[in-house]
């Protein structure tokens, strides 16, 4: 972007230095031959032919802007002029010290348009001409010397033109210069606001992400809690749900709630046998009115457990089955086999005593 | 048809929170007492199942409604080994874990509709439904 800047701006000033040297040449040329044709001056002929020359260059050269490279352009422009101050030199010693001079004022002419390799070029060819210049002016007489009305007038016209280039250039340079200037410092600013930019939202997005982060580990740490939680709840329903109640000596009744999962499972066959044995029960009753569903699995459980309390030689019952229970149970063809079955607990208890021909000892122990 | 409510099946407990849901489900679509048992039932089986079997699947209940009738659904579905026997497991008594093998044919007979989808080594799905009277 920079280099087309420059490339715009220097088209410009390129611009700006031909329209004033079209002017300047064309009216040179006009000068020259009026006075050409009212001295009657061959001399001044020449010179309007020089300053025509140099006109007609900057006429192409204004036309020329965009479609050839600009070194290029400048560079007829250059030829044109060191022409045009040779031929003034040589034929006109008298001019000499500001020939020489416009001679190094064309370089620094063409200083902000060529690159610095031709430059050097330039450079060296000005030189060799001013000395090849010089030395011609010196021992090369072609004209008579001018009198001296049209040489002052001359110096007049040369030392104008020149003085008028020189400050356009030196004019130029520092608009350059300033502009340049100027492009540098927007640029900083520019580059200085965007990094601050950057940094808050660099910094605004860090806070963000810092939030989320504490979000997510409080989060995690919750869930953390209510797994844990909900692993005690769950072992506080299932400590809840097994006790064993004698109701007479020999008798024990478990009543079975909720769901019988296959921990509880195990934990209810292990409560059941650990009270067989230490009480020395003869029937343990099974209570299963708050069991809302008997499948397949509580079945078998049932089943498992009647087995095992059998071998410790105490006979099993089951009570409240409910009526939607036995159905399904039927449905299911579930058959709990061999054992008992009673409405409810006075029922079962009544009836194993009957059944095993209990007497209640004089003394009970509690 | 309402939007089923999904249960995922990974433990012993869910396997109680299938079986309330459809419960809870067939209440509110005006069960008796005792159908409601056998529907609970019905999932408890198959949950157990999935949770044998499989290791874990889901349990979906919904309403459906046919012709005036409203009735109960359940699609019970995991990605478990499949069924190899799809003849023998519907009989009575079969059983390739240690259980009484009456899951599968048990809830059969609870519910008015079954019906019984697996491929080994893809999995198994199993829709049934009731109908209100």
């Amino acid at each position: 972007m920079d280099r087309q800047h420059d490339l715009a701006d220097q088209v410009a000033w390129l611009r700006q230095t031909v329209q004033w040297m079209i002017p300047i040449g064309i009216g040179s040329t006009l000068i020259y031959g009026a006075g050409a044709a009212l001295f009657a001056q061959p001399l001044l002929a020449l010179m309007a032919g020089t300053t025509l020359l140099v006109s007609i260059a900057s006429v192409w050269v204004r036309w020329s802007i965009g479609r050839r490279s600009i070194p290029t352009l400048v560079l007829a422009l250059v030829l044109a002029l060191w022409t045009t101050i040779v031929v003034v030199s040589i034929t006109i010693p008298a001019t000499l010290p500001g020939t020489v001079a416009a001679l190094v004022m064309t370089i620094a002419l063409a200083l902000p348009y060529v690159p610095s390799a031709m430059l050097r070029w330039l450079s060296l060819a000005g030189w060799l001409l001013s000395l090849i210049t010089v030395v011609l002016a010196r021992y090369l007489t072609i004209f008579a010397p001018l009198p001296q009305q049209v040489a002052d007038m001359l110096y007049f016209f040369v030392t104008l033109a020149v003085v008028a280039v020189c400050l356009l250039l030196l004019w130029q340079f520092h608009a350059r210069l300033t502009t340049s200037l100027q492009h540098a410092q927007t640029a900083n600013s520019a580059l200085v606001q965007a990094q601050a930019g950057l940094e808050a939202q660099v910094a605004e997005r860090t806070a963000t992400l810092r939030n989320a982060l504490d979000d997510v580990e409080a989060r995690a740490a919750d869930q953390t809690r209510m797994r844990e939680e909900l692993e005690q709840q769950r072992e506080a329903i299932r400590e809840l749900s097994v006790p064993v109640i004698p109701v007479l000596v020999g008798v024990l009744v478990m009543p079975l709630v909720g769901a019988l999962d296959s921990a509880r499972a195990a934990v209810v066959a292990e409560q059941v046998l650990h009270a067989v044995e230490q009480r020395g029960a003869r029937m343990v009753i099974f209570d299963v009115t708050g069991l809302p569903i008997i499948d397949t699995q509580v079945a078998q459980v049932l089943l498992h457990t009647t087995a095992a309390v059998r071998l410790l030689g105490a006979q099993v019952v089951i009570v409240g089955i409910r009526p939607e229970v036995a159905q399904t149970m039927v449905t299911l063809q579930l058959d709990l086999g061999a054992i008992a079955t009673y409405p409810d607990l006075q029922e079962a208890v009544a009836g194993t005593l009957r059944a095993t021909g209990w007497r209640q000892p004089e003394r009970v122990r509690t | 048809m309402t939007s089923p409510k999904q249960v995922a099946i990974r433990s012993d407990f869910d396997i109680v929170t299938a079986r309330t849901t459809a419960r809870d489900l067939a209440k509110q679509l005006g069960f008796g007492a005792i159908d409601q048992a056998r529907i609970a039932t019905a999932v408890s089986e198959l949950a157990r199942n999935i949770f044998l079997y499989a290791g874990m699947g889901t349990v979906s209940v919904c309403m459906v409604e046919l012709r005036g009738r409203r009735g109960i659904e359940i699609v019970c579905a995991d990605s478990g080994p499949g069924i190899a026997d799809m003849e023998r497991v519907m009989q009575d008594g079969y059983s390739t874990s240690r259980g009484m093998g009456m899951g599968l044919p048990g809830a059969k007979r609870l519910m008015d509709e079954f019906d019984l989808q697996s491929q080994e080594g893809v999995g198994t799905t199993v829709t049934c439904r009731k109908w209100r009277a």
